[in-house]
């Protein structure tokens, strides 16, 4: 928990560089974001190089708006919170978003450590189907999902996106987690569990 | 489900995530222990959220960084050449990109202009002009006329529409003067944008206040601002016509161009009028004027 208020205390104290006129900055701010920016955006548009442009138009419009950045913010918020208007407008302007499950690469096989043949095809496949039920989650859904577990938002935060009370956010996260596990499960055939037993 | 099932269930995702308090783990163990349905749905969801999480990243080109230095260094460029060309008139000089804020607390320059006196001595009186004349009017509009039949009485109707939209345009100036005799330093009025931002999407008059300040302003940094917190609202038909509005009479070329792309954004034909306009005004810079081309391009 130290490291990520330290890490966020340094992406604050970049961006007010950054507003401040030393737009340096501002490509550390990428070196640290832009990947996982970009996984959003994948996982979100099901598009790779649509999500390159996005990623470039998100940083696009903190160089453009980054006057208007506050001396209390928080720049993954303020990240994300241009991230889901940059997705909206590229929505808007017709992009079909087809399931990532559609694209080959997104299917390709995992390199694991398992040596065991009958494994490695397990995890596969449970990779397979999990980036399927999420491009079949409603978008709403799989944002606040990819928000708070890839992300890593904390609830309060993807509440203040979405301008809603943490409570109605985690209400709203139980629902998207639960409509994925009956895709994923449905997917899946309802097959049997694997062997591994559950953590708790 | 049972009320317990349901409330056991939405706390299985803080369980998997190791949130819980040990007494709540310990109670959910135990309901799990004794309850088939709800351990089915722990092991389903356990699968789910392990599969999630092995999910491997997902990897950009090695292109990525290079667009990114290739836009950041153009944009400079660009925002460099812009403000070469920024007016020297009644609008803020910001010479160096920097936070208002930060440049008063260097003693840096402020070029902030304020009515004089005398300026705003006229802006009252003409107010107060504009104010008799009105009250005057009203009067004679509310004296009862010769009875004369129909006529005398459509004329007062159209009396009263006039008046009307008299007053209305009386209620603008005086927001108008009221916001240019604002004495509030740049940073408290990026404040308050900042405020209004977090208005809701609903809420109009915060709407109408950024407008008015998108509009009014004498700041470069505020009035971008006023427009970057109006991309919240951008599907209501008044902020577009706000923007149209405002860019006819906008003369910072970077906020002009930062206006174009919200038009742009919104991809209304509706705006291309605006659009138009700007590629042949002669006072608008070749930057601006490409970027109105290129906006109309977008539209089409």
């Amino acid at each position: 928990m130290g490291d990520i208020r330290d890490t966020r205390d340094e992406d604050h104290a970049l961006m007010l560089e950054v507003r401040d006129g030393n737009t340096a900055c501002l490509g550390k701010l990428f070196e640290r974001h832009s990947r996982p920016l970009y996984g959003f955006f994948v996982r979100m548009t099901g598009q790779r190089t649509a999500s390159e442009d996005l990623v470039q138009q998100v940083f696009y419009r903190i160089l453009k708006y980054r006057h208007s950045y506050r001396d209390e913010g928080n720049f993954r918020t303020w990240m994300y919170h241009l991230a889901r208007r940059v997705a909206t407008d590229h929505h808007n302007a017709g992009a079909r978003t087809p399931h990532p499950a559609a694209e080959p690469e997104c299917c390709e096989n995992v390199p694991d450590q398992e040596p065991h043949a009958a494994a490695m095809l397990e995890q596969n496949d449970n990779l397979a189907l999990m980036r399927k039920a999420l491009a079949q989650l409603a978008p709403a859904e799989r944002e606040i999902i990819l928000l708070h577990r890839f992300q890593e938002l904390p609830h309060e935060e993807i509440a203040r996106l979405h301008n809603c009370s943490t409570g109605a956010m985690k209400v709203r996260m139980h629902r998207a987690v639960q409509s994925l596990r009956q895709r994923f499960m449905a997917l899946s055939g309802h097959r049997p569990n694997t062997k591994e037993a559950p953590a708790s | 489900m049972k009320p317990d099932c349901t409330r056991i269930c939405e706390r299985l995702v803080d369980l998997h995530d190791g949130l819980c308090t040990d007494a709540e783990a310990q109670l959910i163990r135990q309901h799990l222990a004794s309850c088939d349905e709800c351990r089915r749905h722990q092991e389903e969801l356990h699968l789910v959220l392990s599969a999630l999480e092995a999910l491997p990243p997902e990897n950009p080109g090695p292109g990525l960084d290079i667009k990114f230095n290739a836009m950041l260094s153009r944009e400079l460029q660009d925002e460099a050449t812009l403000r070469a060309t920024e007016p020297q008139d009644a609008r803020n000089k910001n010479p160096h990109g920097a936070n208002p804020s930060a440049r008063e607390t260097k003693g840096g320059l402020l070029h902030f202009p304020r009515p004089t006196a005398w300026v705003q001595l006229g802006l009252a009186a003409s107010l107060m002009l504009v104010g008799g004349i009105t009250g005057a009017l009203i009067t004679r509009s509310l004296t009862p006329a010769p009875a004369h039949g129909s006529t005398a009485s459509s004329a007062n109707d159209d009396t009263r529409q006039q008046l009307a939209a008299l007053q209305s345009r009386l209620d603008a100036m005086n927001q108008i003067i009221a916001y240019s005799l604002s004495h509030q330093p740049d940073s408290q009025r990026l404040t308050q944008v900042a405020l209004r931002a977090d208005a809701p999407a609903s809420d109009s008059a915060q709407v109408t206040a950024l407008l008015g300040m998108l509009a009014f302003d004498p700041s470069t940094n505020v009035r971008l601002s006023a427009l970057e917190a109006l991309y919240r609202h951008a599907d209501q038909p008044l902020v577009r016509d706000g923007i149209m509005a405002s860019l006819r009479r906008e003369r910072s070329p970077l906020v002009q161009v930062a206006m174009i792309d919200f038009l742009a954004s919104l991809r209304d034909p509706q705006a291309d009028q605006a659009l138009v306009h700007i590629t042949q005004d002669p006072a608008a810079t070749k930057q601006v004027k490409d970027a109105a081309r290129r906006a109309q391009a977008l539209s089409l």
